[in-house]
């Protein structure tokens, strides 16, 4: 099996729009609101973002 | 007029059969094909014999240090015993101990009460579709004019195969490069989502991809522009992911219902998945119509299918109005470790504010240290109301096991603490379960082997 691979084009970074945290897009949660994409390290951070959060703190 | 005709001769199909014999009903079975449909002949069986094969050479190979890997098609000739003896012994000879009456042929609704199979034409009280599924194939620039496989094809190969590209990334193509990977061939994945399994959460697709990595597969993931082409014997695959090259192309991008059996003429119509809409007892818009097994096009799995068939005849026949419940039907991929889950994802569940999730690494396990899993991780979402059991998503060994488990907590709405007050055997994986109910109370890293 012979591979050509191009660099830096599988995953892009993003950070979690609620804590910061640098994740890849491989990893992040995705929540569509009004139809555009956010993203965020866990189900926490996602729940705490929309408002709806258990006040648990993000255990990544 | 028949009392019952089943379209359909596999796992759905059976378990009409046999729910209308104990119900006291002869059924016209008509199907086509090998007897069995897809599970015994193209699908759970073969791939979990030869996935058997793989995990085998590969413990051997981790044990004692060795290259040896299994014979190809020694492998697949197996796999070809097994596929035989399980069909003769599960379908061809549980025919014969039931009162049915097996019409083979292809068969397509005349009207709203009869199918017509050839020149013969069965009028009916009640009929079950219970028809299955075939792969699944999306537009691929190039596709067209190359000899691609599908999941079929790659359980029967013809020879040696040194090097395959499979497209997709859940359950399929994760067992498929599972057993290439195992049995010598150099394999890689290319996925279009930007994860591998995108309908588990992201912290296990993640798992996934490392799990496979593993076995020395490649993965490329959010692959955009796909083309494919033939070239000097060798098939190229190209994309933002770069090119690659190899001997085989596995299309492992899914199933769709068989749904071409002249459903307009009996008034009976889609879902929004392409298979049979039904209500929650398996009705079809056809109040005389059932439907069954992955025709529905929801969930394809064979165990649900073997219910559905059995809970669409029943409620076809009598009062009792069975409904499945879904939040309890387990799902596993057998690669090893296993992925499995049951219920309600975090990702289902982002908005519910009373939802907390346990999660527990495999390697606080006493089992799964012993066994030397390094990955590995369950994770339970529970209801903070109430400490109901929301939904259990497992990788480990043995995952088939710890998920079956789990699908009997789901179904009988249990909480978290029904699981700790519940005795299990020290050490097995399945303690796992308890151990992520234990972490509500504490630091599961501070308790002993046996809490």
């Amino acid at each position: 099996m012979n591979f050509i691979i191009k660099k830096n084009e599988e995953v892009s970074n993003l950070k979690c729009e609620y804590c910061g945290k640098e994740i890849t897009l491989e990893e992040s949660y995705e929540v569509k609101i009004e139809g555009k994409a956010h993203y965020f390290c866990c189900d926490h951070c996602a729940n705490e973002f929309i408002g709806s959060g258990n006040n648990h703190a993000c255990s990544c | 007029m028949e009392k019952l005709v089943i379209i359909g001769y596999g796992a759905a199909g059976f378990a009409a059969m046999i729910k209308a014999n104990e119900l006291g009903i002869k059924p016209i079975l008509i199907g086509k094909g090998s007897l069995g449909g897809t599970c015994v002949n193209v699908g759970c069986i073969p791939s979990k014999k030869l996935l058997s094969i793989s995990h085998f050479y590969r413990e051997l190979r981790k044990r004692i240090n060795s290259n040896q890997f299994p014979d190809f098609m020694a492998a697949f000739s197996e796999k070809d015993e097994v596929v035989g003896t399980l069909r003769k012994k599960k379908y061809e000879d549980i025919l014969n101990s039931y009162d049915v009456k097996l019409v083979q042929g292809e068969a397509k609704f005349k009207d709203r009460k009869s199918v017509k199979v050839g020149n013969d034409i069965y009028d009916f009280e009640r009929c079950i579709i219970a028809t299955g599924s075939r792969p699944n194939i999306p537009e691929i620039e190039g596709l067209e004019k190359i000899d691609f496989w599908t999941s079929d094809r790659a359980l029967s190969p013809d020879k040696k195969v040194e090097s395959l590209t499979i497209i997709g990334g859940r359950a399929l193509a994760l067992e498929f490069s599972d057993i290439y990977s195992g049995l010598g061939a150099e394999v890689s994945i290319i996925q279009r989502s930007p994860r591998l399994i995108p309908e588990y959460d992201p912290e296990f697709s993640v798992m996934a991809r490392k799990i496979i990595e593993s076995y020395g597969v490649k993965v490329f993931l959010n692959s955009k522009n796909i083309k494919v082409q033939k070239k000097n014997d060798k098939l190229i695959v190209s994309g933002n992911f770069g090119i690659i090259e190899s001997e085989r192309l596995l299309m492992a991008t899914g199933r769709k219902p068989n749904v071409e059996i002249g459903l307009e003429n009996a008034q009976i119509e889609l879902n929004e998945r392409g298979g049979i809409k039904t209500d929650e007892e398996l009705r079809t818009t056809n109040p005389s119509v059932f439907a069954a097994g992955d025709v529905i096009g929801i969930k394809m799995l064979e165990p649900l299918a073997g219910r559905q068939g059995s809970i669409a005849v029943s409620n076809a026949f009598t009062e009792e109005k069975k409904k499945i419940n879904y939040d309890a039907v387990p799902e596993n991929i057998f690669i090893s470790p296993g992925i499995a889950k049951v219920g309600k994802t975090s990702s289902e569940l982002i908005g519910n504010m009373y939802v907390k999730s346990l999660k527990v690494p495999i390697d606080s396990l006493a089992r799964g240290y012993i066994e030397n899993e390094e990955i590995g991780l369950v994770k339970l979402n529970v209801d903070l109301r109430n400490l109901k059991i929301l939904g259990i998503q497992v990788i480990s060994e043995r995952s088939e096991e710890i998920i079956n488990e789990s699908a009997i907590l789901m179904n009988a709405g249990a909480t978290i603490n029904d699981l700790i007050d519940s005795n299990q055997i020290f050490p097995s994986f399945s303690e796992v379960l308890r151990l992520a109910a234990l972490s509500y109370y504490g630091d599961v890293n501070k308790m002993s082997c046996c809490v």
